[in-house]
């Protein structure tokens, strides 16, 4: 049977091959500088994220913002592939000898560029990656093939206009998550998917690869599970922006010296959490959700934690819910193996693009009765619709839970900053009034 | 508050704290029991029960050799024809099979009965996942497959629901010929031949004897033309348990009238399985680690208690379950088992260190503001 295949008919080859796609320095220096920028303000506001006391962070920023990683993936004569968004099974690119890059960028100054091909009104997250590879800008220039998830609108067209421009694939994700009818729909796309990758790097995958990979990225998990419930005991040692820190570089960097460097973390945050093992006063965690806030337009995250507040836990695709999940194998067979994958990539990542939203609802409430937060914070990026059309959802069933909700509608945009600085400074003015009455009644004490 | 205790770094015996360890050492330990554990008492029968003096010499469930150890009746596939060295009397289908035969007086059968029932309410179906000897003969075959690599077949709603039918089945058709060939009426013609009709077929007979390296060697009786047949039954039933067991998993335990018995008394049961639906993103891992195949410990968002009749509580999706305390044991409102997601801590030499100068170079060249 032969592989599905974009029509070639209305293919408009942009760029003819890898190496001689146009360069746009200028926006690819953009996109470098803004990331630097961003890892220094969060060392501008260590008072709030003990971020600098942290010598371990220092790998991952190097990771987001310097050049060691970008020149590895430029050195390897492995494939790279660009995944654009959070349910391509990465195990299965790594097992097939490729190397997996999340591409998933929020950089506004590549817009310009991408709005040469895309219209105005799409997902700005969308059209920031796009712009960044049309422009050159590393690490999505680098990649040699590009493999679309079809979660929502803008990426189901996106696969489109990406054939001009790489070998792509998508991955038809479908939305209404029923295991008997849309789960052997799901297996034979994530099969198709292997085998496209086979064909890509010239490598077959057999049990063996499956395995190794699998364990890698269980292992992978581990650590940041490590992580996540050392701030589930601890959530005022490292802030918000620090943990989204780690999650971004997982994006493109080495899986086993990821993992290795998130242990190094731990040990340096369980020396901390001996020695101050209590919250600082006025410690004020809150929850973010919604649409993921990408590198490196950090503008919400940035808003909320400058503002006093602590982002002790999120939903974000960018955040805890790249990793949190495992594929939990029963059976070591390849079958097996695929069967695992598919049930991880189809249930970890709660993303609104489902028909049911029970799924995130849930993790909100479980997250907020777990870190204890005063707030939870929906960054609605905007034109991402799934995202909209869930918010009154959550408002009513956080009202249930007596827990304020603070919808944050932005773009990708800077000149927005002191609107949303006012918004959400007051929003953390009302809960620390509502909040503190609350856990006197809930009879916390005055801990959290 | 109580704070959440840290649930990384290398646990000593960790396989101690698998519910997967303690299940396969109680199937090894009930099995070794209830098969092998009557040699202890060499009693043998001086004359027969009157229970059993129905039976017509040369039948294929002639029942010979000591006495059990217990007289009773637990709810698992315990099987009553392993001559020398069976434990107990036997199963709960063999006790209503035989007292409706033999018309026993209720004060004789009512005993048994509630030793059942009891037995039953205690731990409802754990009695199939960690106690029966014969799918402990069945979670063998499952492991041979797994060892070599093998898929298997999974089975949807719709086929449970029938075998479940099937069940009901069975276990109808065994109380009403049961009661059909009462003695009174057959005097010795040919439906004689039909005492206990189950046990006839019931893999057990033929597997558990084979097993205990003594019994009746009922295997090939062909005295009657309703023998005959049943003998060649049995020997397609045992083969079918094996097909089962080597390509389903716990396929069969779906279609056992002993199971089914045991099953009314799953629900309302002190032991409990809890699931906190909040803490749930329904990834599957528990309905694809399931032997039984049941999909309602993931699909379930309503209810906290997760009891079904046909779960037989080996605790696999409590094991799986990536979730920390999504999914809970409880016995009379105590946790017993919760579900936790296993953190390996790697040994130390692997952990690079980084010194503080690397950080300064980043802070230098980058500007303030975004």
């Amino acid at each position: 049977m032969p592989l599905w295949e974009f029509d070639q008919r209305y293919r408009r080859p942009r760029v003819p091959a890898q190496g001689a796609r146009v360069r746009d320095e200028a926006v690819a220096a953009e996109a470098r500088q803004a990331a630097r920028a961003q890892i220094a303000r969060m060392h501008a506001g260590e008072a709030q994220g003990g971020h600098a006391s942290l010598p371990a962070l220092t790998y991952f920023e190097e990771v987001v913002a310097g050049d060691g990683r970008l020149a590895e993936l430029r050195a390897t004569s492995a494939p790279k592939v660009a995944l654009f968004c959070n349910f391509a099974p990465e195990e299965l690119v790594h097992a097939a000898g490729a190397v997996p890059v999340r591409v998933c960028a929020g950089f506004p100054g590549s817009i310009a560029a991408a709005e040469q091909v895309l219209p105005r009104d799409i997902c700005p997250l969308v059209k920031s990656t796009f712009g960044l590879l049309t422009s050159g800008a590393e690490p999505v220039s680098l990649c040699d093939a590009a493999v679309v998830p079809l979660s929502c609108d803008p990426k189901t067209k996106l696969a489109q206009v990406l054939t001009d421009y790489l070998p792509t694939w998508v991955i038809d994700l479908p939305g209404r998550r029923d295991y008997v009818r849309d789960m052997p729909v799901w297996l034979s796309e994530i099969r198709e998917f292997l085998r496209w990758l086979e064909k890509l790097t010239g490598k077959s995958v057999g049990r063996r690869q499956l395995r190794e990979s699998i364990g890698l990225f269980r292992r992978r998990t581990e650590a940041f599970r490590a992580l996540f419930n050392l701030r589930r005991r601890y959530p005022h040692l490292l802030s918000g922006r620090g943990a989204l820190l780690v999650t971004q570089a997982s994006f493109t960097d080495d899986v086993a010296r990821w993992t290795d460097q998130v242990w190094a973390l731990l040990a340096e945050l369980e020396g901390e959490g001996a020695r101050q093992p209590e919250p600082p006063a006025g410690f004020l965690p809150v929850l973010l959700t919604g649409a993921p806030v990408a590198w490196p337009n950090w503008k919400v995250a940035n808003v909320i934690e400058e503002a006093g507040a602590w982002v002790v836990a999120d939903t974000l695709c960018s955040g805890t819910h790249r990793l949190f999940d495992p594929v939990v194998v029963d059976e070591w067979t390849t079958s097996g193996m695929l069967r695992a994958l598919a049930l991880r990539y189809f249930s970890a990542p709660i993303c609104p693009c489902f028909v049911q939203s029970a799924d995130r609802m849930d993790r909100v409430i479980e997250l907020s009765r777990d870190f204890h937060v005063r707030g939870v914070i929906s960054h609605n990026l905007r034109l991402c619709q799934p995202t909209d059309m869930e918010t009154t959802l959550l408002r009513e069933v956080l009202k249930e839970e007596k827990i304020p909700l603070l919808v944050l509608q932005t773009d990708l945009g800077l000149e927005d900053v002191e609107q949303l600085k006012t918004r959400v400074e007051a929003f953390l003015e009302m809960t620390v009034e509502a909040g503190g009455s609350r856990s006197e009644r809930a009879g916390e004490g005055k801990e959290m | 508050m109580t704070r959440p205790t840290a649930t990384w770094g290398l646990r000593p015996l960790g396989v101690l704290r698998t519910p997967r360890f303690w299940r396969r050492l109680a199937q090894v330990v009930f099995f070794a029991f209830f098969v092998y554990g009557g040699w202890v008492s060499a009693v043998a029968f001086s004359s027969r029960e009157a229970r059993e003096s129905v039976v017509p010499e040369g039948s294929l469930v002639w029942t010979q050799g000591s006495l059990p150890l217990l007289d009773a009746y637990p709810p698992s596939a315990v099987c009553r024809f392993t001559a020398r060295g069976r434990a107990v009397s036997g199963c709960i289908v063999a006790l209503l099979s035989e007292s409706l035969t033999v018309a026993a007086s209720a004060r004789v059968v009512l005993p048994y009965l509630l030793v059942f029932v009891l037995l039953s309410f205690l731990v409802g179906r754990l009695w199939c996942g960690w106690v029966c000897p014969l799918s402990a003969l069945g979670d063998f075959l499952n492991a041979l497959r797994r060892w070599l690599g093998r898929g298997f077949f999974s089975v949807g709603a719709e086929w449970r629901r029938k075998l479940r039918g099937g069940a009901y089945g069975l276990f109808g058709g065994t109380v009403a010929v049961s009661w059909l060939i009462r003695p009174e009426r057959y005097k010795a013609t040919w439906q004689c031949w039909l005492f206990l009709p189950f046990c006839q077929v019931c893999p057990a007979r033929l597997a558990c004897p084979l097993v205990a390296g003594a019994g009746p060697t009922s295997w090939g009786a062909f005295t009657h033309p309703v023998q005959a047949f049943m003998t060649v039954a049995s020997w397609a039933v045992l083969g079918l348990f094996a097909v089962t067991f080597v390509t389903a998993r716990r396929l069969w335990c779906h279609l056992c009238p002993i199971g089914l018995a045991t099953s009314w008394f799953n629900r309302g049961s002190p032991l409990e399985l809890v699931k906190e639906p909040t803490r749930c993103n329904r990834c599957g891992a528990c309905a694809d680690a399931c032997p039984m195949s049941l999909t309602h410990v993931r699909d379930e968002k309503e209810h906290a208690v997760l009891n079904s009749p046909e779960c037989i509580l080996c605790l696999r999706c409590v094991e799986v379950c990536p979730r920390d305390d999504c999914l809970t044991l409880k016995f009379a409102r105590l946790p017993i088992v919760k579900s936790r997601f296993k953190v390996t801590r790697p040994p130390r030499r692997v952990r690079p260190r980084l010194t503080r100068e690397k950080k300064e170079e980043v802070r230098e060249d980058a500007p303030v503001g975004v």
